[in-house]
């Protein structure tokens, strides 16, 4: 067995494969992936100062040197930033990683006024590190994979071992190490080897790129799943309430919270109904609303040529093509985008006479309201069912409200993730968690459903 | 598994578009006046914005004369937004309102009215301003008529709408035709015997007049060998003589008796004018025939006692 042969054999064609004899020991190593001061301090130095090498790890000055013990490892240390040292006896692995990757950032995302401002990066280690800087315990475990036959992306799963489900951790681990892929670029392509696509527009797990989110899951008996390259933390399981909720709630007071959470809660059933409602109301039960609002309604839909469904569903996309044009476009264009929004759309349609006024405050009220979320596929999956709505609404009129939200609440409450019911806490009832996201109140339990560490604060 | 699979095809299957109606197709009726001479004559108040417009048509049945409106405007006429219907007297009052029942798209919260003429669409929405008077004078609506209206043994008490476009009085109905009009005194009266409160009555104390209005009142029928009305009836003071203390317990005592005389010698008085006309608005012989089941008692061979228990909690602002 031959290291050296070998890494000549099948590195021949790699252009910044370095191999470095010095006094009878070799230094193998990627000058992409290394950083030339650390070899130079680590080993370089240590090694030249030295005229024989007997034990070649008290030499080196390193904190960190791995031993090997195949070929498998030395090719996945060498390719991960280590400098492999080749002795006549034995192999070490030395860290010598560069720092391609960029400074802690603030998190852009899920932006809040209070609490901690930093983000997750690309770096597995820094991104590792802001978690154990909350968490100071060895309970807190990481389970350490590795995906994609090329791209040998490093995944850790995150769990702390006394409070998370031990029947979770090992569905998860089960899933990590059936998949077998060529490579994997970030961790939303993830997603789809850990759950069946389904037909359910909810998103299953909940992505992060806030530290302390993370930290409260984990306590809470959730895992989470780091992956290297990726700036995002999937955890695992969520529930729709977690979506809804952003975890700056913690950090303010909990009676001015409830208000909100409470106008959260409805703003998420008005992004879902109202263009349903309108339509529903102005073309099937116009018994419903006052008189005098319905000779306003009256008077600001005349001569607008279509129905109120197609009026609606037209308003409907062109702000949806707005809005994908958005976030596509470079952020230094945006402002054409608004202006054209605003003006040239807003409030030229009216004067057109293509949709009513009215209907332009409905469909600002329903994108308000979506715009709460900061989570874009709770967004996506609202949107699908606010055209779902719409349809059943422009037939059946408020009946149709009515059955849409019974097909609504069976779709979601049967919908589960990892065996854990998405509509939880509100089916099945759980006070102690609903304590925690539907309103804030002060709780010692962990949810049932998440942990069977009953009380926290407890060993 | 069949059944379940029946009952959601039902679900969406035998509902639909039915109620589809286009917002700019609706005229909305504010109040319709139905006259009939020797066809029914309807003219039919529609809002527009900021104002309102009369169309009138006529026709043998009442269906025919509302499609003879249609023929004249380009909008359907839609009932779920009625204030008033107005009536003249030589209308068959049942009638209408059958056909207002079976059709699915009407309101029952207006206010059903008869008119002494027929020229009232002088002003803009005169049917807003007509359902906003009857409303705070606490009249009974379409659905509290309609209650009424099939019941055998009860006759109807609609507001009547003299010459000067004011709500003086109420109609009191014997069977078919109105029996006589209640007076202001009367309907006070008549307030306090179908429990509603809202009345006002004067009495005198000492030669001079005191006015008290009801708070909350409580009237109890029971029917044996005579019928005994008991009016339990909590008030406050609206006006009363500068001269009279009432911060006196005794004076108070004194003028809530002889509020107790005055408004059993009213009702007597009432009742009297209601057994002569034969027009039973209070509802007795529908209580008689639950009790006795007997379709032979009528309320006019009873007599008539009657108990009043005032008590006036509230005397103004004023501690004097």
């Amino acid at each position: 067995m031959n290291f050296l042969e070998l890494v000549q054999e099948e590195y021949k064609e790699i252009s910044d494969l370095v191999i470095k004899p010095i006094k009878g020991i070799h230094l193998i190593y990627l000058e992409t992936l290394a950083d030339q001061d650390k070899i130079n301090d680590y080993i370089l130095k240590a090694v030249a100062s030295k005229r024989i090498i007997t034990d070649i790890k008290k030499v080196l000055p390193s904190p960190n040197v791995k031993d090997i013990k195949n070929y498998k490892e030395l090719k996945l240390y060498l390719e991960t930033g280590f400098t492999i040292v080749l002795t006549d006896n034995e192999a070490i692995a030395i860290e010598t990683k560069a720092n391609i990757t960029r400074s802690i950032d603030t998190p852009s995302t899920e932006p809040t006024i209070f609490g901690p401002k930093d983000s997750l990066t690309e770096n597995y280690q820094i991104n590792l590190g802001l978690i154990k800087r909350r968490i100071k315990s060895n309970h807190l475990k990481n389970e350490v994979t590795y995906i994609g036959r090329f791209t040998k992306t490093l995944i850790s799963t995150l769990y702390i071992d006394n409070v998370a489900e031990k029947e979770l951790v090992d569905q998860v681990r089960e899933k990590m190490q059936n998949i077998v892929i060529d490579g994997i670029n970030d961790i939303g392509e993830l997603k789809q080897f850990l759950v069946k696509e389904t037909k359910n527009v909810f998103p299953a797990f909940k992505m992060t790129e806030r530290p302390d989110i993370i930290a409260k899951s984990l306590l809470e008996g959730k895992i989470v799943i780091l992956m290297d390259t990726s700036p995002y933390a999937l955890i695992i399981p969520s529930f729709l309430a977690d979506f809804i909720n952003p975890v700056s709630d913690d950090y303010t007071k909990n009676i001015n919270v409830n208000f909100l959470k409470i106008l959260r809660f409805l703003c998420f059933f008005l992004s879902i109904i109202t263009p349903a409602f309108y339509v529903a109301i102005t073309t099937f039960n116009q018994e419903t609303i006052p008189t005098s609002l319905l000779i306003n309604f009256q008077a600001q839909r005349e001569g607008v040529p279509f129905p109120a469904v197609i009026e609606c569903l037209i308003t409907l996309i062109i702000c949806e093509i707005l809005r994908e044009s958005d976030t596509r476009f470079p952020s230094s264009y945006g402002s054409a985008i608004s202006i054209l929004g605003a003006l040239v759309l807003g409030d030229a349609a009216v004067s057109a006479g293509i949709v009513s006024p009215i209907m332009i405050i409905v469909i600002a009220i329903t994108f308000i309201s979506s715009l709460i979320f900061t989570d874009l596929e709770i967004i996506n999956a609202i949107r699908h069912w606010r055209f779902f709505f719409l349809v059943v609404c422009s037939i059946y009129g408020l009946y149709g409200i009515g059955l849409s939200l019974i097909f609504f609440i069976a779709n979601m409450s049967n919908y589960e993730v990892f065996n854990k019911p998405y509509f939880y806490p509100i089916s099945p009832f759980d006070p102690s968690y609903i304590k925690e996201t539907l309103f804030k109140m002060r709780n010692t339990r962990r949810s049932k459903i998440l942990s069977h560490n009953k009380y926290k604060g407890e060993a | 598994m069949k059944k379940l699979i029946l009952l959601f095809i039902t679900l969406f299957l035998v509902t639909g578009c039915y109620n589809y109606h286009d917002l700019n197709e609706l005229g909305i009726a504010s109040s319709i006046l139905i006259d009939y001479t020797d066809q029914f004559e309807v003219t039919v108040e529609i809002l527009e914005d900021e104002k309102s417009e009369t169309y009138k048509g006529s026709g043998k049945t009442l269906d025919n004369a509302f499609n003879n409106i249609i023929l004249g405007t380009e909008r359907d006429l839609y009932y779920n937004h009625l204030d008033a219907i107005i009536l003249t007297e030589n209308v068959n009052v049942k009638d209408i309102i059958s056909y207002f029942m079976r059709n699915p798209e009407v309101n029952n919260t207006f206010y059903l009215v008869i008119t002494e003429t027929t020229d009232i669409y002088k002003e803009d929405k005169f049917g807003k301003t007509l359902s906003n008077i009857l409303k705070r004078d606490n009249m009974s609506n379409f659905f509290d008529i309609t209650q009424t209206l099939f019941e055998e043994n009860q006759d109807m008490a609609i507001p009547y709408l003299n010459r000067q476009l004011k709500i003086e009085s109420i109609a009191a109905y014997d069977e078919q035709s109105i029996a006589f009009n209640l007076s202001l005194e009367e309907i006070d009266i008549y307030k306090l015997l179908t429990n509603n409160t809202g009345s006002n009555i004067v009495t005198s104390y000492e030669g001079e007049n005191v006015e008290i209005k009801v708070n909350e009142i409580t009237t109890k029928y029971k029917l044996n060998d005579e019928i005994k009305i008991a009016i339990e009836l909590e008030a406050s003071l609206v006006e009363i003589d500068q001269t009279i203390d009432t911060s006196n317990l005794d004076t108070i005592a004194k003028i809530e008796e002889s509020l107790n005389k005055e408004i059993v010698k009213q009702t007597a008085t009432f009742i009297d004018k209601l057994k002569y006309t034969k027009s039973d608005i209070l509802g007795i012989d529908k209580m008689l025939y639950n009790k006795f089941h007997n379709l032979l008692k009528t309320f006019e061979d009873y007599n008539y006692e009657i108990e009043v228990k005032t008590h006036i909690n509230k005397k103004g602002l004023l501690l004097k």
